[in-house]
């Protein structure tokens, strides 16, 4: 596992990175509830930020290809296999352990919001698991760091609106509504809505399950070898 | 550059067919009614498809398709569409039994066998037996082609090995060649100096003691050496090799060509030259002639051999005009094969008539 222990410590290394995983969370959680879902707001928005620290940390895979490293991997007595799954297990734990402070951080502050949190855990963390995914997808289209990291900030966005992040999916026209099912968020927001809810286990399962298609697919695409 | 023809294989032509299919049934659903559950199925077919194209997943995972398709169905009717998916994939890995739920499926009605869905899975049918046939014939070529290229190198091996024994076989030749006149030397002319040798030495004797018998000695002595004076010429002579070889075969070569005066200019030693070399040389000059009678219109060859310590250049020069449409012809490349064996090569000129130069290195090593 020394790979997955090198990775977590160079996440946690660079201060955008320390920001990105304890800062922002500490301010998302203290944001007050309003608008048309009755969520605080900074859970409502909180996809956005996870989708943010994905690309930022699946990055470091990236500089990795783009300084040879993969290269030098290929020669070494580890499987490109072993390399991505640690890594990504590293990014994964970082996530899901920010899904755990932040859902503490409800039970602490929104308890009366939330209907179920385990509910609301179990959708944090698989959509960590669907954005860490999505973004080595994303970044095996690209050569370069710096182009990926700029086109990946408007998907992203692209991605929010879509999902009904910033206006509720109802008031889009029908065959609006069905496209946003291809989004993740989409899926996210309705599993957070049904933790609000706090309805049957049963229910979440179809946006945790297709979130997990989603990871697969994202996956099976994203973990192509690539040298350079 | 990669051609248009490189570039489209079967791998590319099933990918294209599978985005279409998805890209239908995609279309499907966001035309019908269907809610999460076709969503979800187009998804995971999706997946599916994606990981086949990742890695090459065995033929019964057609089957995992197949139940998805056929539990989604009394969900979205449409969903049937979905079944050409499976279909293609079992004919593409030349196993259609796997595909026999879908017939079931079709026979005992739980698909409804409408025009536009048994339209589609004939044609899923089709493509993938197509794309399956087109892969299996390209496997096929690239077997011949492996082996042609074993055989090619096998073939090229043993080229070389007969060059060598080429060599080999001169040396040997000139050996026994040797071991002859030393024997012819020795048995014929040897013995009959040893006699003379010894009769001048009892005429010394002789005549030293004024013996009358001295007279008779020394004509003996003189018969015997006159007699192998005439064995020494009689085996040189009958060693003399008919057929002219080294720089005098060049020589007669250009002597014999009356089409045309042949100037012939040699520099160098050219006992130096191995024998195999000069039967590369002599094929060349040959050569060399032969075209410029045949494609140019020449009135002059000129012939050149250089010999150094390293290589043996031959340089044909003649003064005619190439015909533009003539092509290398087997001849030349036969000869530029024996060159290259040989470790040297053929390169030909054109820019003022036709320069045919022919270099050949001198050490044995240069042979492969």
């Amino acid at each position: 596992m020394t790979i997955f222990n090198f990775a977590l410590i160079r996440s946690v290394r660079s201060l955008p990175n320390l920001i990105l995983l304890l800062g922002l969370p500490a301010a998302v959680v203290v944001l007050p509830v309003g608008g048309w879902h009755g969520l605080p707001l900074g859970y409502h928005f909180y996809e956005i930020l996870l989708l943010f620290s994905a690309s930022k940390l699946v990055h470091m895979v990236m500089e990795d290809r783009k300084n040879k490293m993969m290269t030098r991997i290929g020669v070494a007595p580890v499987t490109h296999f072993k390399y991505l799954a640690q890594n990504l297990l590293a990014f994964a734990l970082l996530l899901v352990g920010q899904s755990v402070v932040v859902t503490f951080s409800a039970w602490l502050l929104h308890a009366d919001v939330f209907g179920s949190l385990i509910q609301l855990f179990c959708m944090f963390s698989v959509f960590s698991v669907t954005a860490i995914s999505f973004s080595l997808a994303w970044c095996s289209m690209f050569r370069q760091p710096e182009s990926s990291t700029a086109v990946m900030l408007g998907i992203i966005l692209i991605m929010a609106v879509l999902g009904g992040t910033f206006f509720p999916i109802q008031a889009m026209p029908a065959s609006l509504q069905k496209i946003a099912m291809l989004s993740p968020t989409y899926w996210f927001h309705e599993g957070i809505m049904l933790a609000k809810n706090g309805g049957l286990f049963a229910e979440q399962l179809t946006p945790l399950g297709i979130l997990l298609l989603f990871a697969i697919a994202f996956m099976l695409v994203g973990s192509r070898r690539k040298l350079a | 550059m990669r051609s248009y023809t490189d570039s489209w294989s079967p791998s590319i032509a099933v990918v294209i067919w599978r985005m279409f299919a998805l890209l239908l049934l995609a279309a499907l659903w966001f035309m019908g009614d269907a809610g999460t559950e076709g969503f979800v199925l187009v998804f995971a077919l999706a997946i599916l498809a994606i990981a086949r194209w990742r890695f090459s997943l065995p033929s019964w995972t057609t089957l995992v398709d197949q139940i998805l398709c056929m539990s989604i169905i009394p969900y979205w009717p449409e969903a049937g569409f979905g079944l050409a998916l499976p279909l293609f994939e079992t004919m593409l890995a030349g196993k259609p039994l796997f595909s026999l739920p879908i017939l079931a499926a079709l026979v005992i009605g739980y698909v409804d066998p409408d025009l536009p869905l048994l339209l589609m899975l004939v044609q899923a049918s089709f493509a993938g037996w197509i794309v399956f046939c087109w892969s299996k014939q390209i496997h096929q070529y690239r077997l011949e082609a492996d082996q042609e290229r074993r055989d090619r190198y096998e073939l090229e091996i043993l080229k070389g090995e007969l060059l060598m024994a080429n060599v080999q076989t001169a040396q040997l030749a000139e050996l026994r060649e040797r071991h002859r006149i030393s024997q012819k030397l020795h048995d014929e002319v040897g013995h009959e100096l040893t006699a003379a040798l010894l009769a001048f030495q009892a005429f010394e004797t002789l005549w030293r003691e004024n013996d009358p018998q001295a007279e008779d000695m020394f004509a003996q002595a003189q018969m015997r050496l006159s007699r192998s004076a005439l064995e020494l010429r009689e085996t040189v002579h009958n060693m003399q090799p008919v057929q002219a070889i080294g720089i005098r075969s060049l020589e007669e070569i250009c002597r014999n060509f009356k089409a045309m005066p042949v100037q012939l200019q040699i520099y160098g030693d050219t006992s130096r030259i191995a024998a195999h070399l000069w039967v590369i040389l002599n094929a060349c000059l040959k050569e060399a002639l032969t075209n410029a009678v045949r494609h140019s219109k020449a009135k002059h060859v000129e012939v050149s051999l250089d010999v150094n310590e390293h290589i043996v250049r031959l340089s044909v020069q003649n003064d005619g005009v190439l015909d533009s449409s003539s092509l290398p012809g087997t001849g030349l490349r036969n000869l530029r094969q024996r060159a290259q064996a040989a470790g040297g090569s053929i390169s030909t000129n054109t820019s003022s008539g036709f320069q045919l130069v022919c270099v050949l290195p001198m050490e044995k090593e240069g042979i492969r």
